[in-house]
C-alpha cells in the first residue's frame, strides 16, 4: 500500500487531471504557479525545468512519464526528462505502441503538418493530418492527410476527393472524401480503412486497394485474420457485415458496429440494433438473448477467447454483461471490464451517488471512494486497486 | 409551373450540379428515396390533404409574400412531392430545380403549420423528404454543401484542424484569466460530469461567445470538459441536406465521444437544429429511440444552473427585452417555460412576442435558410417580415435569441428594416450580469 498526500496539490494556482502509471507507484501532474509557468508533479514533487504549456501528460504501458511540452512557443516531447532534439509550431496526438517503447506524434512544421516518431519527422509534410494510429508493436504508423487544399466553397472539387492514408511516410495514391476506421492486421503487415468515395458510396480500402463494391454506407472494419477483412456495411436490407466485399453473417439489423475480433478463434463479436432501442451483442451472427434500450459499448474478450464482457446502459443506468448474464445495471458510471491473466475473474470500477466502488464478479468489495482508475490483476487473483480517499492517493492490493 | 413565379437566383449547388445529372440518376434517387427510405407516413399525408387551406396563415412565408398562394404549406407539398407523385417520377430537371428551390429556400422546417391542420399533417417532415431527395442527388446550395464537405472529414463545419481547436482553447483559457482566476478548461478529461461540445463559429469566430459559456461553466463549479479530438463541433449541417450518411457518422462521434470518457451527460450551447438532430432524426436513424445519454441544451442547463443557486444574477438588464422562441427547442421539445424563467431571471423589463412559444413564427433563417448563404439571404429577409412586425410591435429593444440560427436571422432582419433594436444569446447576458464570487476574481 502507498500513499501520497493530495492536498500539497492546493498550494499551486492550478493542477490538471491526474494520471497514474499501471503499477500505481507513480501518480503525476501539470502544476501551475503563480506566474503561469507548468511543471510536471510526480508523487509530490516538481520534476525538471518549467514550460509555457504541458499537455497530454500520460504513462506509456512500460511506465514511462510522456507529454507534449511548449518552451519559448515551440512544442516538442518530453519523455523523462528527456526532450525531443526537434521543436515543432504544434504537436497533439501524442501516442506510444503497445511496449511504449516508440513514441509518436502528430506535429506541424512551417505551415505543413506530418507525423514525428523517436523525434523524427516523416520525410514528407501535407495540408492537413488527422488521427493517428499505431500498430501494436509499432512497425506501423499512419495518419489520414490531406493531398489537395481547394479553397472554400470549391465544392466540384470537394467532391473529387482530398484525403487519403499515409502509413510510414507513404502516401496511398487515391484520393478519397473522408477517411475514417484506420486499423492494422494483427501481423501488423496490412492496412485496412473505411472510406467516403463519392458523396452517397463508400466502401472499405485495404492497403491501398478498394473493395469491388460500394455500399450505402459502411462502419470501421476490423482484420479477420491477416488477409480477411470485415466491415459493418448498409445495403438495401440494413446493416450487414461483410467479409472482404461478400455478406459475412446471414442476416441484416437495424445497426451493427463496434467489431472486436479474437484473431486466433477468428471469432466476430459486433454491437447490433434488432429494431429501434433494441442492442445487444452479436458473436459470430448469433445475437445475445438480453437487450439493452440505450447503449452497448465495444466488447471486451477474455485473453484466452472464451468470455466476453460489454458495458452497456439501460433505463438510465449502466452496467456489465458477461457472456448473456447481466450483472446489477445500477451504476452511473462504469469503467470497461478488466479480465485477470487467465480470464477467470472480471473486475470493473463503479460510480454511483459520487461514490467509485470495485466490482469483482458483479460484487461491490470496496468503496466508496473518491475516485477510483481502472484496477489491474497482479496474479489470476491478486487486485490492484489505486484511488483516492480523503485527498490521498492510495494504492491497494487485494485478494480476490 | 403555373402560378410558381420567382426571381431568378443562381446558386451553383443547385443549378450546377442538376445540370449535369442524367435522367438514369434521378430516376434511381427518386426509388432510394421514395421506394426504400420512406414510410406509409408520407402517402398516408400526401392522401389526407384535403386542399382546406388552414394551414396557410399560419406559415410566416405565406404572410410576409401578401398571401402568395404558392407560399401556402399545403402547396408547397404540391409543387414538389404531389408534382412528383402525379408525374410518376418521370420529372424534368426544372421540375427538380423547383423543389430544391422550394424545399432548401421557402420552407424553414418549423413545423409551425402542422398545429393548424386539423389532420395534423407534417409540412415539414414532407418538405423533409424533398431534401433528402435533393441531397441524394448532392443538390443542395453551395454554402449548406461546404460545410457538409468539411463536416465529412473534419466532423467540424469549418475545416478546423486538429491542432487548431486545442490551440483556440487554450487561448480562450489564457484570455479568460483577465475574469476569472486561474481558469482552467478541461480536454479530453475522463469521468467528468458534463460534455460540451460547441457551435464551430464559436471556434473560431465568436470566441467572445465561447468565453462567455466557458465563464459560466467554471462560476457554476460543474466538473465538465470539452473533447480533445474531433466531434467537438455539433453543428452537424448535413441535417439541412438530410444528408443522413454524414449525419449519422457526426453524431455517431458525439455519443462515441461521451461513452469513451464517460460524462454523464452532453450539454451544447444555444443552438436549435443541433439539439433536434442528435436527441431525434439522427439518433433515431442510428437506432435509438432517444439520446443514449442525455443532450441538454444550454436553456436546460442554464435553468438547472439558477434554480440550483449554482450562479446568481447580480444585476438586470434594464432595457425592455423580448424573446425569440427557437422551433426547435419550443415548438420541438417544449423548453419554453424553462426559457421564460432564464429570461425574468435575467430581465427587469420582459415583454412577450405575440404569439408565443410553441405559436411562435420561425424566425426564417431557419432549417438551413441562413447557411444557404448570401444568394438565399433576400429570401429569408422576404420571409422574415412577420417576424420583425413581432418584434416591432413588442417596442423592445433588446431581443434574447437563444439559438445560432435565430441569432443571425433577426440581426439581419433588424439591420435590413432597420429596427432600434440589438440581439442576444443567453450566455452573453448570463455572462454579463451573474455575480463572481470573490474567490474566483482575479
Ligand atoms: S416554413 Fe414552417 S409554417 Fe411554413 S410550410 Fe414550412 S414548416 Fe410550415
Ligand atoms: S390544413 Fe392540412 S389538410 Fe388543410 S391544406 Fe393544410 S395540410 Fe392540407
Amino acid at each position: 500500500m502507498s500513499w501520497v498526500d493530495l492536498r500539497v496539490l492546493e498550494k499551486y494556482a492550478n493542477f490538471s487531471e491526474l494520471v497514474v502509471n499501471s503499477l500505481g507507484d507513480k501518480i503525476a501532474t501539470v502544476v501551475e504557479d503563480e506566474e503561469g509557468q507548468r511543471f510536471i508533479w510526480v508523487n509530490g514533487k516538481t520534476i525538471d525545468e518549467p514550460f509555457e504549456r504541458v499537455n497530454l501528460l500520460q504513462f506509456t504501458p512500460n511506465g514511462d512519464l510522456i507529454a507534449s511540452v511548449q518552451k519559448d512557443g515551440l512544442w516538442t516531447v518530453w519523455k523523462e526528462g528527456v526532450l525531443w532534439e526537434e521543436f515543432f509550431e504544434y504537436l497533439w496526438n501524442l501516442k506510444t505502441d503497445n511496449s511504449g517503447q516508440k513514441v509518436l506524434a502528430n506535429v506541424k512544421i512551417d505551415g505543413n503538418y506530418t507525423v514525428c516518431v523517436d523525434g523524427i519527422p516523416w520525410s514528407h509534410s501535407f495540408y492537413d493530418t488527422r488521427d493517428l494510429f499505431v500498430s501494436p508493436t509499432g512497425a506501423k504508423v499512419a495518419t489520414y492527410v490531406r493531398l489537395e487544399n481547394y479553397p472554400v466553397l470549391e465544392i466540384f472539387n470537394f467532391a473529387k476527393g482530398m484525403w487519403s492514408l499515409a502509413v510510414n511516410d507513404v502516401f496511398w495514391d487515391k484520393k478519397f472524401l473522408a477517411l475514417f476506421g484506420c486499423c492494422f492486421s494483427p501481423k501488423e503487415t496490412r492496412v485496412a480503412t473505411a472510406v467516403r468515395l463519392t458523396d452517397r458510396s463508400f466502401t472499405i480500402v485495404v492497403d491501398n486497394v478498394c473493395w469491388e463494391k460500394s455500399f450505402y454506407q459502411v462502419w470501421e472494419p476490423r482484420f479477420l485474420d491477416e488477409n480477411q477483412v470485415v466491415a459493418p456495411v448498409k445495403t438495401s436490407r440494413g446493416w450487414e457485415l461483410y467479409c472482404d466485399g461478400s455478406p459475412f453473417w446471414e442476416r441484416s439489423f437495424t445497426q451493427l458496429w463496434n467489431l472486436k475480433v479474437f484473431p486466433e478463434k477468428k471469432m466476430v463479436a459486433a454491437v447490433v440494433a434488432l429494431e429501434l432501442g433494441k442492442w445487444t451483442l452479436a458473436v459470430d451472427g448469433k445475437t445475445w438473448k438480453p437487450t439493452f434500450g440505450q447503449m452497448v459499448l465495444e466488447p471486451h474478450f477474455s485473453p484466452d477467447g472464451e468470455r466476453i464482457a460489454v458495458v452497456v446502459r439501460h433505463q438510465n443506468r449502466w452496467g456489465l454483461v458477461v457472456d448473456e448474464v447481466c450483472w446489477d445495471l445500477i451504476w452511473e458510471r462504469i469503467g470497461d471490464s478488466v479480465f485477470s491473466p487467465k480470464g477467470s475473474k472480471i473486475a470493473a470500477k463503479a460510480e454511483k451517488d459520487g461514490g467509485y466502488y470495485l466490482l469483482v464478479e458483479n460484487k461491490v468489495l470496496e468503496g466508496p471512494y473518491t475516485y477510483l482508475w481502472d484496477p489491474v490483476f497482479l496474479e489470476e487473483d491478486i487486485l490492484l486497486i489505486k484511488g483516492i480517499k480523503e485527498k490521498s492517493y492510495f494504492t491497494k492490493e487485494i485478494k480476490v | 409551373m403555373e402560378g410558381f413565379v420567382r426571381k431568378p437566383v443562381s446558386d451553383i449547388g443547385i443549378d450546377k450540379t442538376i445540370e449535369r445529372l442524367d435522367q438514369q440518376k434521378i430516376k434511381r434517387a427518386i426509388e432510394r428515396v421514395l421506394n426504400e427510405e420512406v414510410t406509409v407516413r408520407f402517402k398516408i399525408f400526401l392522401e389526407t390533404c384535403m386542399r382546406c387551406g388552414m394551414c396557410s396563415a399560419s406559415c410566416h412565408h405565406y404572410l410576409s409574400h401578401d398571401r402568395d398562394p404558392s407560399y401556402a404549406p399545403a402547396s408547397k407539398v404540391k409543387l414538389t412531392l404531389g408534382d412528383l407523385v402525379a408525374k410518376k417520377g418521370k420529372i424534368e430537371k426544372a421540375d427538380l430545380k423547383r423543389y430544391a428551390r422550394i424545399a432548401f429556400t421557402e420552407c424553414n422546417l418549423c413545423r409551425r403549420c402542422t398545429q393548424f391542420c386539423p389532420f395534423g399533417i407534417d409540412i415539414a417532415y414532407l418538405i423533409s423528404l424533398v431534401r433528402r431527395l435533393c441531397g441524394v442527388l448532392g443538390v443542395a446550395p453551395q454554402f449548406i454543401q461546404d460545410q457538409v464537405y468539411s463536416h465529412m472529414s473534419s466532423y467540424n463545419m469549418l475545416w478546423f484542424k486538429q491542432d487548431e481547436w486545442i490551440d483556440t482553447i487554450q487561448w480562450i483559457e489564457n484570455e479568460l484569466r483577465y475574469e476569472i482566476k486561474n481558469a482552467r478548461i478541461p480536454l479530453g478529461k475522463k469521468d467528468a460530469d458534463i460534455l460540451l461540445l460547441i457551435h464551430g463559429l464559436e471556434a473560431k469566430y465568436m470566441t467572445p461567445l465561447l468565453s462567455n459559456m466557458l465563464k459560466i461553466m467554471l462560476v457554476s463549479g460543474v466538473d465538465f470538459t470539452l473533447p480533445d479530438t474531433d466531434g467537438w463541433d455539433y453543428t452537424n449541417k448535413s441535417l439541412y441536406m438530410h444528408d443522413f450518411e454524414t449525419m449519422t457518422l457526426v453524431t455517431k462521434r458525439h455519443y462515441e465521444i461521451a461513452s469513451k470518457l464517460r460524462v454523464k451527460r452532453i450539454l451544447i450551447t444555444e443552438c436549435g437544429h443541433a439539439y433536434r438532430a442528435a436527441l431525434y432524426e439522427s439518433a433515431r436513424l442510428l437506432g435509438w429511440k432517444e439520446a443514449p445519454i442525455p443532450f441538454i441544451h444550454a436553456v436546460e442547463f442554464f435553468y438547472e444552473i439558477l434554480t440550483q443557486g449554482k450562479i446568481k444574477i447580480a444585476h438586470k438588464v434594464k432595457e425592455k427585452a423580448t424573446l425569440q422562441d427557437p422551433c426547435n427547442i419550443v415548438r420541438y421539445r417544449g423548453l419554453g417555460q424553462k426559457l421564460r424563467f432564464i429570461v425574468r431571471e435575467l430581465c427587469e423589463d420582459f415583454v412577450e412576442m405575440t404569439p408565443n412559444q410553441e405559436y411562435n413564427y420561425c424566425c426564417s433563417s431557419g432549417g438551413g435558410m441562413v447557411d444557404a448563404g448570401p444568394p438565399w439571404k433576400g429570401a429569408r429577409i422576404e420571409g422574415g417580415k412577420v417576424k420583425i412586425e413581432q418584434i416591432k410591435e413588442t417596442g423592445a429593444s433588446l431581443v434574447i435569441a437563444p439559438c445560432h440560427t435565430c441569432h443571425k436571422g433577426i440581426e439581419d432582419l433588424i439591420e435590413h428594416y432597420k429596427v432600434e433594436a440589438h440581439v442576444k444569446f443567453l450566455a452573453d447576458l448570463i455572462a454579463e450580469h451573474m455575480e463572481i464570487p470573490e474567490r474566483l476574481r482575479p
